[in-house]
């Protein structure tokens, strides 16, 4: 019987000197080492995107005129029948105002004022029938020309609903035509963007002209390699 | 037997003689003692630069599961936040937990026709949510797409123009589509992150390790990660924030859109439908049969993206059936175009120049008369 140890007994006692200041030399200058690495890298921050606050302000698109219809005139809030009483304008196609320069009229074939404001009291709207409404009931004059746009605001699926979810709440409030639409100008104005997006993933931001479809570092590898997704048949089939 | 070595156990016979404690081999093992613990702290020193805030504190580090906490527990924890949000931010924040409502189950509906790319949603949802500034955190990206292609790898979400929208693309907004079989909850191996009974999946921020296991599972690119501590400027905290939603969020985390249900479950619309200048963006109950949502799915034609893979999104993308913009000569002309290159590759519309040569007479429906030819 040989005790474990024996074999121990044969190690020579400078092969365990040189193994045991070896180890405390590679520690030391492992500790060298490591304290020589730099810090944890720090990422620089961009700083954060600026904009206008107010673009942030929620709330209907434009001030729609509200019952009963006034004008402020030099400071000072005066009924439309005010005026309208003494200077009956004439009507035709397309007319050049003299007083109202704020009016862009560009409603398509429905270039006349007297189609939509009633002839003899101009705080009024007048329907096809000859009926006049309220300036609030203007959905109801719409729709009389665009039927399909109404039926879907009717049931929510067109306009803009703020406040609430909940159908039929006090807080819900659905917004009419006008108010996000300018009646005589109907088509929704251009918009400023906000900025965009900071991603490092979709790479180069900088080189991006309207019709490049991606700037991925992928994408213009394939590229390279010849592999142009825009060769690829797609979904319309267009490929001959 | 005496080439078999068999050890059994010491004897006094052949015991060793102690290896002898030589000045030599202290100051040897000394050495390579000391050594190896100078490596050791060297190695450990970067955690000098640890941001004291971003180590928890014992309170933190033994909170129970969002699901297990008592009341009591939970009024503890949400006092621990609110105190931590008051000396960040100098502002005590109206905190608490808001719970789903009975009989609701959310939808949100895009109309794909109205969205113009004013990318306002996306900071509106900043805002709201008191996500980082920089490094910056969005949950909403604004594709920018190409007419005539859905195909979102076509898309950039990078676009900058004067203005928008552009008469060449249309504009597709993407968030988390809370989906009725989420991958995000199924891969997270912690259980941070879950469906609620009005099917928007949270994530409990105080539980989350931080694996990003979540944000590589959603085929959506909905998840956000913190990289660094997120940077806030104290005057732009929206002080009004729930448990699962808007809280300021720790460094390490995942977060992402719930349809700001610290809004929502008190009635309230969430914050980028509320900011949309045309009304391109609807949410609702889906339960309820009268709500806009319902009226979008029964009557417009929906989709959701990316349906193949099974996600079931609870959001919904629509167009109206009014195409192009009769207003808009240039969409006009886009139309023209697009309309008649499909009737080129289908061979079942004809053109100004007649019939395609390979149309063949039998094929021919008998409503055609040639009038066209």
């Amino acid at each position: 019987m040989v005790h474990p140890s024996e074999s121990r007994q044969s190690k020579s006692p400078v092969r365990s000197a040189v193994a045991g200041w070896s180890l405390a030399i590679g520690f030391a200058a492992l500790a060298i080492g490591l304290l020589n690495t730099s810090r944890l890298a720090s990422i620089p921050l961009k700083p954060a995107v600026v904009f206008n606050p107010a673009a942030l302000v929620p709330g209907p698109r434009r001030v729609a005129m509200t019952d009963p219809a006034h004008l402020m005139v030099e400071g000072m809030s005066e009924n439309c029948n005010a005026c309208h009483q003494i200077f009956r304008s004439s009507h035709p196609a397309g007319a050049t105002l003299n007083y109202h320069q704020d009016v862009r009229l560009n409603h398509g074939l429905n270039n006349r004022c007297v189609n939509c404001h009633d002839a003899d009291n101009r705080e009024r709207l007048t329907l096809r029938d000859g009926a006049t409404v309220v300036f609030s009931e203007t959905p109801q004059l719409c729709s009389q020309c665009h039927g399909t746009v109404y039926r879907d605001w009717q049931r929510g699926t067109h306009g803009k609903t703020m406040g609430s979810w909940v159908t039929g709440s006090k807080e819900q409030l659905r917004l009419n035509c006008n108010q996000c639409h300018d009646p005589h100008s109907p088509r929704y104005p251009a918009y400023q963007p906000l900025p965009g997006p900071d991603t490092l993933r979709m790479g180069d931001q900088q080189s991006h002209g309207a019709d490049e479809p991606s700037r991925s570092p992928l994408q213009r590898w394939l590229k390279q390699v010849g592999t142009d997704r825009e060769t690829k048949p797609t979904l319309q089939g267009r490929q001959p | 037997m005496n080439d078999i070595r068999i050890w059994s156990g010491p004897s006094a016979s052949n015991k060793t003689p102690e290896p002898e404690l030589t000045r030599r081999s202290f100051l040897r093992t000394g050495a390579a003692a000391l050594g190896g613990m100078a490596a050791l702290a060297a190695a450990l020193s970067p955690l000098r630069e640890l941001a004291s805030e971003d180590i928890p504190n014992l309170d933190q580090l033994f909170q129970k599961h969002y699901k297990e906490m008592t009341p009591a527990e939970m009024e503890q924890a949400l006092e621990r936040i609110r105190a931590k949000v008051e000396e960040r931010y100098a502002v005590r924040p109206h905190l608490r937990d808001v719970k789903p409502m009975e009989g609701v189950e959310f939808v949100y509906a895009l109309n794909l026709s109205r969205c113009i790319g004013c990318r306002k949603c996306v900071h509106a949802c900043v805002a709201e949510n008191n996500q980082s500034r920089s490094p910056e955190i969005q949950y909403i990206r604004v594709i920018e797409m190409p007419r005539g292609t859905l195909d979102v790898e076509k898309g950039n979400h990078h676009y900058e123009r004067p203005t928008v929208p552009d008469a060449n693309h249309f504009y597709m907004p993407v968030q988390c589509h809370q989906c009725a079989n989420p991958p995000c909850v199924k891969v997270c191996p912690v259980e941070a992150t879950w469906q609620e009974a009005d099917g928007i999946t949270v994530i409990d921020y105080d539980w989350c390790i931080g694996c990003r296991y979540c944000e590589a599972a959603c085929p959506y690119w909905a998840r956000r990660f913190n990289f660094a501590r997120p940077n806030l400027p104290k005057d732009q905290l929206n002080s009004n924030m729930s448990y699962l939603s808007n809280r300021p969020r720790e460094k390490g985390v995942m977060e992402k859109c719930h349809f700001c249900l610290h809004r929502t479950r008190e009635g309230r619309m969430p914050a980028c439908v509320e900011i949309c200048p045309t009304g391109a963006r609807k949410f609702g109950n889906v339960l309820d049969p009268k709500s806009e949502v319902s009226e979008i799915l029964k009557t417009k034609r929906v989709f959701v993206l990316k349906e193949e893979v099974g996600t079931l999104p609870r959001f919904f993308y629509y167009f109206d059936e009014r195409y192009p913009n009769s207003l808009d000569p240039e969409a006009l002309a886009i139309a023209d175009r697009l309309r008649a290159e499909e009737g080129e590759a289908y061979g079942c519309l004809p053109d100004a120049s007649g019939p395609r040569k390979d149309f063949v007479a039998s094929a021919t429906p008998k409503w055609w008369n040639g009038a066209h030819a």
